[in-house]
């Protein structure tokens, strides 16, 4: 995986989809989609390596600087993010949504971690929704109240 | 070395080494919980052992009392309380041989330009095994690395340095990624003429306090907090020139266990 930003855009319609990838850092620059006026935005952070704490203060600015009724969701959010954005105050706008994320797994069988990607809608509660692997029960590997406490930020 | 424990949380443990004595004023080095922290008054003799959460570690109990070790609560507290003790009785600062023995595997770079942080990491997360921890180990120590190398080019005699620019050091940065059967240490030093204690103390306050970045430094102010917060102990030398700075994480396939750390906080003078 390149360790440099790259930002890959998809307008269609009112809405732009971004696909985020590297490392968001102190040269991080989001100049390319600023100037690309929409009412959607969709950022996929699928492919995000990496936020340092100056990435994490050039990713609120430019978040200020989008429309402000500007339609922000976030998808495909990997676990580092997660436990960052759990950290700082701002990284997800008021009103925008994480329509999905990564969380942790068990496989008892295998012995083994995996990263099973989450709807936000199933977490239901605050509760771990079931997941299986090859029809092996999987078990949320991360402490609930911590990890999603995340999407009370989103609007 | 006289030991005074005042700890009702920690009651079981076993310390091998000291005389343990009745009252404070007696003792070399005295040791409370967060129950008793209250009791404590002298930043170079009193030790915190902490079950509670870091934000409270630092913001309510460090900032009450400003010592330099605040230790949290793990299956082998007993082996780090025996190790700051020992080190703070003979006036040294932590070595890695002895805190870290017997290492299976060990990489380190030397970084000169600002410009090979990027590259630097890579080469030796990619020469590491992370095959028997859980897999977010990887990009907690990629980010942590980064922090700690960012910091040590742009602090350079104490300024904040613009991060656009290339620094380029006379004395290499070191990079130190190693692994024995118990841990993972991660390690970085400076030549930034040291971090003073009253200034980290401020620094990770800073950060559990707002969460925010700083809009008014070139840099966001919350590195240190990030690093603090995702390592199981943060150990810092303050040395002649500069700072070593050392994480060390458990050896863990499950992440549930890593969250369910209290991290831990040295800050060894030498003194």
């Amino acid at each position: 995986m390149s360790t440099s930003l790259k930002l890959e855009t998809q307008i269609l319609d009112n809405k732009v989809e971004v696909k985020v990838s590297g490392q968001i850092d102190e040269d991080a620059t989001f100049e390319k989609i600023l100037n690309i006026k929409q009412e959607v935005y969709i950022f996929d952070l699928e492919g995000v390596s990496l936020i340092n704490s100056c990435g994490v203060r050039e990713w609120i600015n430019f978040l200020e600087k989008l429309p402000e009724d500007a339609d922000i969701t976030y998808k495909n959010v990997p676990q580092i993010v997660v436990e960052q954005i759990n950290m700082v105050q701002g990284f997800v706008r008021p009103g925008a949504r994480i329509t999905s994320f990564y969380a942790p797994y068990y496989n008892e069988e295998k012995d083994e971690v995996v990263k099973v990607l989450l709807q936000s809608d199933e977490v239901a509660n605050g509760k771990a929704p079931s997941k299986s692997e090859d029809g092996t029960d999987l078990e949320f590997d991360a402490i609930e109240a911590q990890y999603f406490n995340f999407l009370k930020q989103q609007g | 070395m006289k030991i005074y424990i005042n700890a009702p949380e920690f009651s079981d443990i076993n310390l091998k080494r000291g005389q343990f004595v009745n009252t404070p004023e007696e003792a070399d080095y005295r040791i409370y919980d967060h129950s008793t922290w209250d009791l404590a008054k002298n930043p170079d003799k009193d030790i915190l052992l902490s079950s509670v959460d870091d934000e409270i570690n630092i913001l309510e109990h460090l900032n009450k009392v400003h010592s330099h070790h605040l230790i949290g609560k793990s299956s082998n507290i007993a082996t780090e309380v025996e190790r700051t003790l020992s080190i703070l009785d003979q006036g040294d600062h932590w070595d890695p041989s002895k805190g870290f023995p017997s290492p299976i595997s060990s990489h380190e770079v030397l970084l000169s330009s600002s410009k090979e942080i990027k590259n630097s990491i890579d080469e030796v997360l990619s020469n590491f095994d992370f095959s028997d921890q859980f897999n977010e180990q990887k990009d907690i120590i990629r980010l942590l690395a980064n922090e700690l190398l960012v910091n040590a080019f742009y602090h350079q005699l104490g300024e904040d340095q613009d991060r656009s620019s290339e620094i380029i050091l006379e004395t290499p940065v070191p990079l130190q990624l190693a692994r024995n059967e118990s841990s993972v240490l991660l390690r970085v030093e400076d030549t930034n003429g040291g971090f003073p204690y009253e200034k980290m103390l401020a620094s990770l306050s800073r950060g559990f306090r707002d969460k925010t970045p700083r809009q008014d430094t070139e840099g966001a102010g919350l590195g240190l907090y990030f690093v603090f917060k995702m390592t199981n102990q943060l150990i810092l030398n303050l040395k002649e020139n500069g700072t070593e700075i050392i994480c060390m994480f458990d050896l863990n396939k499950r992440y549930k266990e890593y969250m369910k750390r209290v991290s831990s906080l040295h800050y060894y003078t030498g003194k």
